[in-house]
């Protein structure tokens, strides 16, 4: 009994992960809770590491991953198949991206003029807690390059970073930038070009 | 057809080898193309590898996973989303004519009453006298009579010698109204046989609105439960409570 279950368990997974996004998309607007998770599945670890590369921020980019979700799933009736559900995706995640780019931006803005700011503050930012066990030389290195990178991704305008971090990270196609974006071809080679050529300075020792 | 006559050393030849290297992973006869040219090209060898090397770093940054609870968080978040559109929004019901005309016209009613209130109360005669002055307290409804106001002026024993009524002033809660912070009660002091001061009685007159007024003994001038003057017959005065919203004692 248990066995059969199982098995209609796995052919009814095997049949939702064949379904195409478009296919998800409509069956969550009428409701249907696995087409939903199944979406969730596709894209969870694309969206959390692109909006993670453009925040720099783990916790964050889960919280806005799953807000991305929660639209998804509240707008399911409202999407409309003119582009590729990949892109409506990032779309919606790279507006919240940003988003959150912006407030930081303000933030600061405004701690910078605050009379009282916290000592405190600084040192949450900078403190590291020294490793117990002293590292091996390759993943030190690797840390340390993986650090740069991050830091140079961040040290990126924003504008820069969106298009980089959606060709050179998540490996989206010209097409696709210009749909998540809404800039022109153009517009989009130019910067992917010119934030290239930041972080190659930046990156000379590794690259 | 892609021939190599399409990226010649030139310079020319060089910036589109450099414009095009980005598409060319899906596309075999550019590539070739693009390495044909490189071959003879030191600066766009060094360009393309620079490239080449800049996006393998790229990619093998480290991959976040999504952590553990990210569907539990996740369907917590739309079950909240849910339970807010549950509950109607103020301006939806309001917009149903019904609800909505019933909603003006209680808005209306409480506007007009507004109005009435003010307009009474502006209307009031002010009473002035040399020393004497009224309390409004509209404005102020939660007005406490200090006790020290009446203590510190209750009158010496020479003062009660004489049965005549006396007058005099107590200061009381400073009102935001225009009309005055004092209270005027009128006392009326009886002195007993063996000669010890007394107070048996005070009066206060207590004025509603322009026209109405009443005199009273402390004891009757209640608002509630709540006494506005309690005075003892001993040496010791006490004056508690609230003026009534509205109320003047002169």
């Amino acid at each position: 009994m248990s066995s059969l279950s199982y098995s209609a368990e796995l052919d009814l997974a095997n049949a939702i992960s064949s379904v195409s996004d478009h296919e998800l998309v409509n069956a969550v607007a009428q409701g249907d809770e696995a087409a939903f998770q199944e979406i969730v599945h596709r894209y969870r670890s694309q969206i959390i590491n692109f909006i993670y590369r453009m925040l720099n921020d783990y916790d964050r980019a889960v919280d806005l991953s799953q807000e991305t979700f929660l639209r998804i799933y509240t707008s399911a009736n409202r999407y409309q198949a003119t582009y590729s559900f990949s892109t409506y995706i990032y779309r919606i995640a790279a507006n919240l991206a940003i988003s959150e780019l912006r407030q930081r931006k303000r933030r600061r803005w405004i701690s910078f003029f605050s009379p009282f700011r916290s000592q405190d503050d600084d040192l949450d930012q900078e403190m590291e807690f020294p490793a117990e066990a002293p590292l091996p030389d390759e993943i030190m290195i690797d840390n340390e390059r993986r650090k740069a990178v991050d830091s140079a991704i961040q040290s990126l305008p924003e504008k820069y970073r969106l298009t980089l971090v959606l060709r050179d990270v998540e490996g989206l196609s010209y097409e696709q930038i210009v749909e998540v974006t809404g800039l022109s071809e153009g517009t989009v080679k130019s910067r992917i070009n010119r934030a290239r050529n930041i972080l190659k300075d930046k990156l000379q020792k590794y690259i | 057809m892609i021939s190599n006559n399409e990226f010649p050393l030139t310079p020319d030849g060089c910036r589109l080898v450099q414009e095009t290297v980005d598409n060319a992973d899906f596309n075999v006869v550019l590539k070739v193309s693009i390495v044909t040219h490189c071959e003879k090209c030191l600066s766009c060898q060094k360009y393309v590898q620079q490239l080449a090397n800049l996006r393998t770093l790229l990619i093998s940054q480290v991959v976040v996973e999504a952590p553990l609870d990210f569907d539990i968080k996740l369907r917590q978040k739309i079950a909240a989303t849910k339970q807010v559109q549950l509950v109607t929004p103020w301006w939806q019901w309001i917009s149903q004519p019904a609800l909505g005309a019933t909603a003006a016209a209680l808005v209306m009613i409480a506007v007009l009453a507004g109005i009435d209130r003010i307009h009474f109360t502006t209307t009031q005669p002010t009473v002035v006298t040399p020393n004497t002055a009224s309390v409004a307290t509209k404005y102020a409804p939660k007005q406490i009579v200090e006790p020290r106001s009446f203590t510190s002026e209750v009158p010496n024993n020479s003062d009660v010698a004489s049965n005549s009524p006396e007058v005099y002033s107590a200061p009381v809660a400073a009102s935001k109204s225009p009309v005055s912070n004092r209270a005027r009660v009128v006392r009326r002091v009886i002195s007993k046989p063996n000669g010890d001061i007394a107070i048996s009685e005070i009066n206060v007159e207590v004025k509603y609105g322009s026209s109405l007024s009443q005199t009273l003994p402390v004891s009757a001038v209640v608002y509630g439960a709540k006494p506005v003057v309690n005075i003892d017959n001993n040496d010791e005065s006490k004056s508690v409570g609230t003026f009534k919203p509205g109320m003047k004692i002169f």
